[in-house]
């Protein structure tokens, strides 16, 4: 501190009275006017703010001043929140990422009235949660001082038009006015309408026409291009057909001075709606065919994003999306690491995401677990949350799930990575047979969440300074589907075809993906392992040091036997392990780790330099774009 | 009062409102937006620039800041935070932070406004609001009933 640096003079300093300054501060917060108060508390982290409302009347009074609204609106950032209901919809717990606690929030008593009792949150924007219900009615509330106000319905023939985006958006500049978009129609024919806080009533309807690029009808058989993850982290385009979506939502962003709306369609693509140029486009399909995974659109810094929790080859993998409009395709900007994304393996996680900033707060719920991540994009960090109760809460939403799952029938057990593909097809029949037969408990598993920095606003129409989003779990839209369908035997059909279609696809799946599929019928048949590399592959004894470090749930991946101590097991220079006489059948046919793929040498001369030169035009595709990728997700 | 700068910069005089002068160059004065209106309507000239709400203590507290801000350019702001935060930190214990945050609001300082205010929000942050009470000496005003009220308000914030 250089105090001396004054050109002239420094006067004498004396410091405080010292035993004084332990206890109370030399001077009082009283001495500074209101409006000074006012910008002090405006500071404040959003609890800390409410606590103190009751030091004195006049802290409480700044809690009603404009004037300290307006203040708060010019704090540049605020730490986030983030909102979400319970299944029971009737308590809503937000996490402060300021103070790194989870709080519960007052539910909405106008929520709690029996016509709205069944109002979820569809969309939020600038500190304030919109809540919609079955009957297409909604109410905005700010969550944190529980003041509402029910929205004009709309229209009646709007209400019977399928949904697709619920989106709002608070007005930057002024941030006294919020506006509420919602899409809905029959692809390829959408529109939207507009709620403007404002005027308080919705537009007329708004026809978005496709964009001229795309020509080709919508038709939920289409063979429609496919979009895998390769090697290299690049995505590919195949001509394979997926599952429905697992997951309905959907952002709004304002870039360029246009509007835009991205949903998730029923397909499983993202859709963007530009509501500033009236028209819609589909973007790619994003990947991966035939694992399960749980898709969300996210918004942070004025962008959509898109979160994947894919499962692949005995592992998972969650990353992070970015479309980039030149090249029409995908680009990766962050990964969860495999160490941590590897416990949502086999677990049917379902991700429920939202952002804000740099910050993506993704929730990862399923029968077993419950967790929470803060990612942060900038320095690629992911931070697992405390839990969010000490008590049992927690146990009775497990509970919950836990019926649902049961529901849901049993899961496959994926007998070996060979028929994988099958399993995946499979499954994808048992995602479409939730369709035709949809759970008859309805509320067990919402997770809805939501973001936003924080408010003080005790009035809904002038909300202060939050930007939230939204997204659905997959059996609300797994429901939804069947509900709004209300025909289970054009489902049924459906589905079926669909299945039947994935199947005959598979066998084109071998020209795009050799490595995929070992004994593919494409490129160079792939030869088995060289003899002796298997007479020399290690055997190693179980022991417990060596079973701790593989985990209590070790197993062979094979025969699926869990592992004990004196088990004798081959090893593979991956360092993945199997009982010798499940492995030998495989080697006999394959070169590769049934896990990994890691390749070991064949015998076969032709293949092995044709090896080569595939590692070598690799190497060269691969670009800095790269520099990401991990070591699980392959296809 | 003849002091030059090596790029003979035009200098400032501000007077407290206990008398003391300081002489700054006209950049590091202009920080302030009320100085800088004043130096345009041509205040300056005659003589020093009056500054009856500041104290000289507090008013070297400011300079100090102005002087800082007015040599660093925007590449430095990492560096510029760290030292905001330790000259807030410093000024702390030589004049009322209340006292300086008057003064920025006078000044018409924004940045230095919207430190301070930042640091006694910082202050206040995760104390009780008895706590609060009893550091900032404020009173109680409230009666017990309208206390348990206000409470039960704002109950989840408690939590």
């Amino acid at each position: 501190m250089e105090q001396n640096g004054l050109l002239i003079s420094t006067p004498t300093r004396k410091r405080k009275c010292q035993e004084q300054y332990e206890d109370t501060l030399s001077f009082s917060l009283d001495e500074l006017n209101q409006d000074l108060l006012e910008r002090v508390l405006s500071w404040l982290p959003t609890s800390t703010f409410f606590r103190l409302t009751s030091v004195s009347k006049r802290w409480k009074s700044v809690a009603d001043s404009a004037s300290f609204k307006l203040a708060c609106s010019e704090i540049p950032s605020r730490d986030p929140w983030f909102f979400m209901v319970d299944p029971h919809l009737n308590q809503a717990t937000i996490f402060d990422s300021g103070e790194r606690s989870w709080r519960k929030l007052n539910y909405p008593p106008l929520l709690l009235q029996s016509f709205n009792c069944d109002s979820m949150p569809v969309a939020a924007s600038g500190g304030l949660v919109c809540f919609g219900n079955e009957s297409g009615n909604f109410v905005v509330c700010n969550p944190v001082t529980g003041t509402s106000r029910e929205l004009l319905p709309l229209h009646q023939e709007a209400k019977h038009q399928s949904l697709h985006a619920i989106a709002m958006s608070t007005c930057s500049k002024t941030q006294h006015s919020y506006k509420l978009v919602v899409v809905s129609g029959e692809l390829p024919k959408l529109s939207f309408k507009v709620y403007t806080s404002s005027t308080g009533c919705w537009e007329e309807d708004i026809l978005l026409k496709r964009t001229a690029d795309e020509s080709h009808e919508f038709d939920p058989n289409e063979d429609d291009a496919v979009y895998f993850l390769s090697k290299a982290g690049n995505v590919v385009a195949s001509d394979m057909q997926r599952s429905p979506s697992k997951q309905y939502s959907s952002v709004m962003t304002l870039k360029d001075g246009e509007e835009i709306v991205y949903f998730l369609s029923s397909s499983g693509t993202i859709m963007a709606c530009n509501l500033t140029r009236k028209c819609f486009s589909e973007y790619p399909r994003l990947l991966p065919v035939f694992c399960e995974y749980s898709i969300d659109v996210v918004e942070c810094n004025g962008e959509m994003l898109v979160v994947v929790l894919s499962e692949f080859f005995e592992s998972a993998s969650l990353r992070v999306w970015r479309f980039d409009e030149g090249n029409r395709s995908w680009r990766q900007i962050a990964a969860m690491p495999p160490a941590m994304s590897h416990e949502f393996y086999g677990k049917k996680v379902d991700i429920n995401c939202v952002g804000s900033g740099n910050h993506i707060f993704i929730c990862l719920n399923s029968a077993e677990l419950f967790n929470y991540v803060l990612c942060d994009l900038n320095t690629n960090e992911w931070v697992e949350l405390p839990n969010r109760f000490s008590n049992g809460e927690a146990d009775a939403l497990r509970l919950q799930l836990e019926e649902l799952q049961k529901q849901l029938g049993k899961k496959q057990k994926f007998e070996d990575a060979v028929d994988h593909l099958k399993n995946c097809i499979a499954l994808a029949k048992e995602h479409l047979d939730q369709v035709e037969n949809p759970p008859e408990s309805s509320p067990s598993n919402r997770g809805y969440l939501f973001e936003g920095h924080l408010t003080v606003d005790p009035e809904p129409p002038r909300p202060q300074w939050l930007v939230q989003s939204n997204l659905m779990s997959s059996m609300a839209a797994v429901m939804e589907a069947g509900g709004s369908s209300g025909n289970p035997v054009e489902m049924g059909t459906n589905a079926e075809s669909a299945a039947t279609m994935l199947e005959e696809l598979i066998s084109s799946l071998d020209n795009i993906i050799p490595e995929m599929l070992d004994d593919g019928s494409g490129l160079p048949k792939v030869p088995p392992a060289s003899k002796e590399v298997v007479a020399n592959l290690p055997v190693i004894t179980l022991t417990e040091e060596i079973l701790a470090k593989l985990g209590q749930d070790a197993e062979c991946s094979i025969c699926k036997e869990s592992l004990l101590v004196n088990d004798k097991m081959q090893e593979l220079p991956c360092k993945h392990t199997f009982h010798p006489p499940c492995l030998k059948p495989w080697l006999d046919e394959h070169n590769s780790c049934p896990i990994c793929r890691h390749e070991l040498r064949t015998d076969d001369h032709a293949y092995e330099s044709w090896k080569e030169r595939e590692k070598e035009a690799e190497e060269e595709r691969k670009g800095a774009a790269n520099a990401v990728r991990d070591d699980f997700m392959y296809i | 009062m003849s002091i030059t700068t090596e790029n003979n910069e035009k200098m400032i005089t501000l007077m407290s409102s206990d008398g003391e002068e300081f002489v700054v160059e006209e950049a590091v004065a202009a920080q302030s937006q009320t100085i800088k209106h004043l130096i345009e309507d041509g205040c300056s000239t005659e003589g020093s620039i009056p500054l009856p709400n500041v104290t000289g203590r507090v008013l070297s507290e400011v300079i100090q800041y102005c002087k800082k801000h007015s040599s660093s350019d925007d590449k430095e702001e990492k560096e510029l935070e760290a030292w905001d935060a330790e000259f807030v930190k410093a000024a702390d214990d030589h004049v009322a932070l209340t006292d300086l945050m008057m003064a920025a609001n006078f000044l018409d300082i924004k940045g230095l406004l919207d430190l301070v205010a930042q640091t006694l929000a910082n202050m206040i942050t995760g104390k009780s609001p008895e706590e609060v009470r009893r550091m900032w000496n404020i009173k109680n005003d409230f009666t017990p009933e309208e206390a348990e009220k206000v409470r039960k308000e704002n109950q989840w914030a408690f939590e």
